[in-house]
């Protein structure tokens, strides 16, 4: 499971605050988000449908949803006054937001209509409740008011009767203190007082006969909360890219795939600096795969991004990604340098293996609840290397032994490719021209401070993705960096002569 | 007695200096007399911040008489405190103690207790849905507070009550309500523009404006004074000083000295500003003049001779004294007349 902590990292949270339902039925789901549990898969992949047919819908007609979004606008959350009508006569003010939802309804229903997808969706069906509305409005004015019309009881009428006849008395007998004044205020306070008992009384027989009818519109109630958030899903697909995950059914071949994913807040954060996301393709197979790569490279950025990709296809939610094909995960675990963990009084090694513990914990009895992806971005890096290669060589392997994980493993460390299913590598500096990086560095020397000098090289690195023969070992390029920082020219005549 | 100088506006909020002072006699009059003139005013209140529901509920009778047709804005749990019979337009979402903030229309006359949005951003937002409903004049039942001076953004206009309840010494009576009347009625000035200064990006508490229309930005009110004190030769001609004007801020301004005179000190609106009486009076015989972004219009101060406590002012001498204190072209009124 991703804490609270990482689903921020990763950019889970961010995803959720692009997200814009229209009603608070549907921000109740947004905020509920969380991946479907592997026994729901069938929920999942109808939840996955349903976003699918709204998307193909907006993107053919964007402004024929217009008016299904307005009539979604005005919804309020009415849940607690439709449970309260089973138990206590409804207040005034909770009838009259019962009466304008049920007024509302019918806007709902022939927006509805003129969309024929909504037909298509699983689990939603949206109608009008006419027979509950008249309960409330037995008049049938559907004024979008409350009050207990004089019709509703012969007592009611006479006391507003008598009520009219004491305001026009008061009225004509102007506001100068005399004994009928008093005697007519005395009276008032009397009809109200009887007005209110009446008024109360039938609020409850109003209450009870709506109240035959609060499951039907609670069920429906959960259809429009459905709906709404499907629909705010699809308008974030059509804003930010990405498509609708295959889910594969369990199988000993199946294969997790993403191709050319991003992570939009970090893709925002670097749109920023004008700069932009180089998008990332993995797939995996059971067992371990491992990245490796030049420091500043982008292997946490590949893991995060596929962290949230999965987590996004897992809790109903289009990938931002050309392609996905995801196999019947139940759970996500990532592990990556914490720096909370040294405030606990662990050290950050330390820190690493206890969670590393409960992640084997949950692998190894993880049977009936789907496969692990287990993400470790540069495990062990805390100690020293040759104890550090062997605790990422020994998790290689015992990740490959174990047939119910997804294993992706970021490392610096030689001789551990060679042990994994795949190898990755990230391009790097690989590629980049060193005549013009010096170049493009020297020109920015003296001015720079060292945030910009970072920026700069960020530009001649390549954050792609590519796949590399096992046997390669993880390239050399940390001088480069440390070269390409201008970390002091004496210490580096220190390490030329190591 | 009122509604001629209410007439010209179609947001009025009445201010108490105290308790007892005639704040709810002022309005129920006003109410009164909309009437009589064919008008149904609505009616809403700055809500009481900390004022918990079962404080007022258990010692607030409802006070404001009200006519069929009226408009009323008031937390959900007042409305079974008063005994109109009504009709529920609309919710509003607003949050306070004692419920959501409700919007009602009297179907009978009656009494209605009133207690608002204690935003002044949801109370502006509650004025235009009053408006939009169809009232043509809303009243709103202001607070005793010193908060509740921050009316320019809420009301077009204010009524000022006063009373013997305010104090024993009338003297001091007097001498506050002129002063509250004066920071009610600051002209407005024609050197900013509360708008242009929105967009302006000024993070600091001083603006000084130069006699080339420079803005000059300051965030501490001595580094404003020294520029003022030296280079008033080049001719500050005004500082605009924003959110809550102190004593230690005069105080401050005070070392610009002679530099001060012929100074325009504008400040937000009346509220702003927390001198005490002395404090300013220094300030305007230094020749500084103080004026405001937003202005509001002091419609009438009202008097009321009587106080809570048994200690009443003689009817004459309080009206006289209140008349002279303040200027001319407002409106005193006695609420007991």
């Amino acid at each position: 499971m991703l804490d609270k902590k990482q689903l921020s990292d990763i950019g889970f949270a961010y995803v959720l605050e692009k997200l814009e339902p229209d009603s608070p039925l549907g921000d109740e789901l947004r905020r509920r988000a969380a991946p479907y549990p592997a026994q729901c898969r069938t929920a999942l992949a109808r939840e996955l449908e349903n976003v699918g047919l709204l998307f193909d819908a907006l993107r053919e007609d964007r402004e024929r949803f217009y008016s299904l979004e307005r009539a979604l606008m005005q919804l309020k959350d009415i849940r607690r006054s439709v449970a309260n009508s089973r138990e206590a006569a409804l207040s005034e003010v909770e009838l009259f937001e019962v009466k304008r939802f049920l007024i509302l309804l019918e806007g709902l229903e022939k927006a509805c209509i003129e969309l024929p997808v909504i037909e298509k969706l699983n689990d939603i069906s949206i109608f009008s409740m006419n027979e509950a509305l008249d309960i409330l409005d037995p008049d049938g004015m559907r004024a979008q008011t409350f009050r207990l019309a004089d019709s509703c009881s012969e007592e009611l009428r006479d006391i507003r009767r008598e009520r009219k006849r004491v305001d026009n008395a008061l009225r004509s007998l102007g506001s100068a203190p005399s004994a009928e004044r008093d005697a007519l205020t005395a009276e008032r306070t009397i009809l109200a007082a009887r007005e209110e008992n009446e008024e109360q009384r039938l609020r409850g027989a109003m209450t009870k006969a709506f109240s035959a009818h609060s499951e039907r519109l609670e069920a429906l109630i959960g259809s429009i909360a459905r709906l709404d958030f499907a629909l705010s899903k699809a308008k974030l697909m059509l804003a930010e890219g990405g498509c609708i995950p295959a889910l594969l059914p369990c199988g000993e071949e199946a294969e997790l795939e993403l191709v050319n994913m991003v992570n939009p807040m970090l893709r925002a954060v670097l749109a920023e600096k004008g700069m932009r996301f180089t998008p990332v393709s993995i797939a995996l197979s059971r067992g371990a795969a491992v990245i490796t790569g030049a420091n500043m490279g982008g292997k946490s950025v590949a893991v995060k991004t596929l962290a949230l990709n999965v987590h996004l296809a897992l809790a109903g939610f289009p990938v931002f990604a050309e392609k996905a094909v995801i196999p019947l995960i139940g759970d996500i675990h990532l592990l990556y340098e914490d720096r909370e963990d040294s405030r606990g009084g662990l050290s950050s090694f330390g820190g690493e293996m206890v969670r590393f513990g409960t992640i084997l914990d949950s692998v190894t009895e993880g049977a009936n609840g789907g496969d692990r992806l287990v993400l470790l971005d540069e495990f062990a890096r805390g100690t020293n290397p040759s104890e550090g290669s062997a605790l990422v060589r020994a998790a290689v392997r015992y990740f490959n032994d174990k047939r119910n994980a997804y294993a992706l493993i970021t490392t610096h460390f030689d001789d551990v490719a060679n042990l994994a299913s795949r190898h990755y590598q990230v391009m790097g500096l690989k590629n980049a021209d060193p005549a013009a990086l010096e170049a493009a560095l020297a020109a920015a020397e003296g001015a720079s401070g060292g945030a910009s000098k970072s920026e700069l090289l960020s530009r001649f690195m390549d954050y792609g993705l590519f796949r590399a023969e096992s046997t390669e070992n993880p390239p050399r390029d940390a001088l480069k960096i440390c070269r390409a920082l201008r970390v002091s020219e004496e210490f580096m005549g220190y390490v030329d002569s190591e | 007695m009122l509604y001629e100088f209410i007439k010209p506006y179609s947001s009025i909020a009445t201010i108490g200096m105290c308790k007892n002072a005639g704040k709810t006699t002022v309005l129920n009059s006003l109410i009164e007399e909309c009437f009589e003139n064919g008008e149904t005013p609505a009616l809403t209140s700055i809500g009481r911040d900390g004022e918990r529901s079962d404080v007022v509920t258990s010692t607030k009778k409802p006070e404001i008489f009200v006519y069929g047709g009226t408009l009323v804005a008031t937390a959900e749990a007042l409305l079974s405190l008063g005994d109109i019979s009504r009709e529920i337009v609309d919710t509003t979402g607003m949050p306070t103690p004692m419920g959501e903030v409700v919007i009602l229309r009297a179907c009978s006359d009656g009494l209605v207790q009133i207690a608002g949005p204690s935003m002044t951003a949801q109370l502006k937002v509650l004025r235009e849905r009053l408006f939009e409903l169809g009232a043509k004049r809303v009243f709103l039942d202001g607070a005793l507070s010193r908060k509740s001076l921050a009316m320019p953004a809420v009301s077009e206009a204010c009524i000022l009550s006063s009373g013997a309840s305010y104090a024993r010494d009338m003297k001091k009576t007097v001498e506050d309500t002129a002063h509250s009347a004066a920071l009610m009625s600051l002209e407005k000035t024609g050197r900013f523009d509360a708008a242009a200064l929105e967009k302006g990006a000024y993070a600091e508490k001083f603006l000084a404006l130069d006699a080339e229309g420079e803005l000059l930005a300051f965030a501490q009110a001595r580094d404003a004074a020294e520029r003022i004190r030296a280079a008033n030769a080049a001719g500050i001609r005004a500082l605009l000083v924003r959110g809550g004007v102190t004593d230690s801020v005069f105080e401050a301004l005070f070392a610009a000295g002679k530099q001060l005179a012929g100074l325009e000190i504008v400040i937000e609106d009346g509220s702003r500003l927390l001198v005490r009486t002395a404090g300013y009076q220094k300030m305007l015989r230094a020749g500084a003049r103080v004026t405001v972004l937003d202005e509001t219009r002091l419609a009438a101060v009202t008097v009321n001779p009587f106080s809570a406590y048994g200690e009443h002012y003689d009817k004459n001498a309080f009206f006289d004294a209140v008349r002279s204190a303040i200027p001319a072209e407002i409106p005193v009124v006695n609420v007991r007349d």
